[in-house]
Order: structure tokens, then sequence, then C-alpha cells
């Protein structure tokens, strides 16, 4: 939130998403974590329409399953 | 470490959520990259592997991410096969759309006179953006 707010700060004269928008971009958390975890249709430029959700989500459950399951050693 | 890794990735990402429109941009995907990172190597260290498997599973990784790189860095060969790609990839992008046009209006290609707005080639073939990306490999 307050990279958001020192964004908004920095770049004053920029336009801004809405809160609605924000929302919107949400699934650019999936499609992210997709991008790096699982990247395997790389793209030049892409609008979030275009790209899948699905790897990012497969790789977050991957990622929660792993931390629930594997052993802790000491500080994780 | 973990629940840092991924605050990290969230946090790393925020701004770009701020950012209106919907354009990815690969670059912006680097600081987000090192939380996931954090996440990864953490995993990793629980997970204990031994040396020679941890050496075997990070080569097949790294052989495979190097095969994705060759395969896709011919769309950084010109400006064409760069846009070709956007739409093929992103045919949904109007950057990718304007992208096209300006390399093939620089190519000498020109924009056709009929209310379809189809451009056609040197070769005369008529095409759009449309019928380009689903040509594209």
């Amino acid at each position: 939130m307050a990279l958001i707010v020192a964004r908004f700060v920095v770049h004053r004269g920029a336009p801004h998403a809405t809160a609605q928008e924000i929302l919107a971009n949400v699934p650019l958390l999936a499609i992210a974590l997709g991008e790096i975890v699982l990247p395997v249709r790389p793209t030049v430029l892409a609008v979030a329409g275009d790209l899948a959700v699905w790897p990012g989500i497969v790789a977050a459950v991957g990622i929660a399953l792993a931390t629930w399951r594997l052993p802790t050693r000491g500080g994780v | 470490m973990i629940g840092f890794g991924a605050l990290a990735f969230v946090l790393f990402l925020a701004p770009a959520l701020a950012v209106p429109g919907t354009l990815v941009l690969d670059h912006r995907l680097v600081l987000p990259a090192v939380g996931v990172l954090v996440v990864l190597g953490e995993l990793v260290r629980a997970l204990g592997p031994e040396r020679r498997m941890l050496v075997a599973f990070g080569g097949v990784g790294m052989v495979a991410l190097t095969l994705v790189t060759v395969g896709f860095e011919g769309a950084f060969r010109d400006p064409g096969a760069f846009a070709r790609e956007a739409v093929a990839s992103s045919p949904r992008s109007p950057l990718a759309h304007f992208c096209l046009g300006q390399v093939e209006q620089r190519a000498g290609t020109t924009i056709g006179r009929s209310p379809s707005t189809r451009w056609r080639s040197r070769s005369g073939r008529p095409r759009s953006c449309t019928t380009t990306s689903r040509s594209s490999p």
C-alpha cells in the first residue's frame, strides 16, 4: 500500500488507476507469478486478457502445498 | 522467510497494479521475482536435498529455461518479428497492433481503401492484423 501511495506521490502528473481498476488488476498477481515460476509462453508485450491465469494458480498451490508439507528447519 | 518472500513479491508488484490499463510488461516482474526466488530458495533449503540431486534438478531447470529463451529470441531478430510476435501472443493488445502497423508502414505497406481497413503487403496479398496474428508462428 505504501508503494502504491509512493507512486502517486512521485508521479503526480501521471494517470493513475481508479480503485475499480486496481481491483480489476488483481489477477495480475497470479499472471505475474505464473510468468516467473512457469515461463512456458513468453511474450514481448501483452495485455492481461491474453495471458493465462492458471500457471500462476498452479504455482501458488504448489508453493502453498510445499510450505505446508515440508519440514521446517529453524526460523522458516 | 517464505512469508517475507511472498510479501516482497506482492509489495514489489503493487505499484504495477496502480497503473491504469491492462498492459503486462516483463520488466515490471524483475523485482517481484526476487520475492519468488526467496520463497523457492527457502523451500529448497527446507527440503534439504542431496547435493547431486540439487545439481541434477538445477541443471535440468537451467536447460529448460535455456531452451525457452533460445526458442523465443527470434522475436527480437528485427522490428517486424517483434511486432508479429506481439500480435500473435496478444491479439487483444492495441499497442501490439499499433506496433505492427508502424512496422508495416515503414516497410512500405499501404493501407487499403476498403472500409474494412485491410492492409496490403508488397506482394499484393491482402491481410489484416487479425490474419497476421493467425498466420504467425
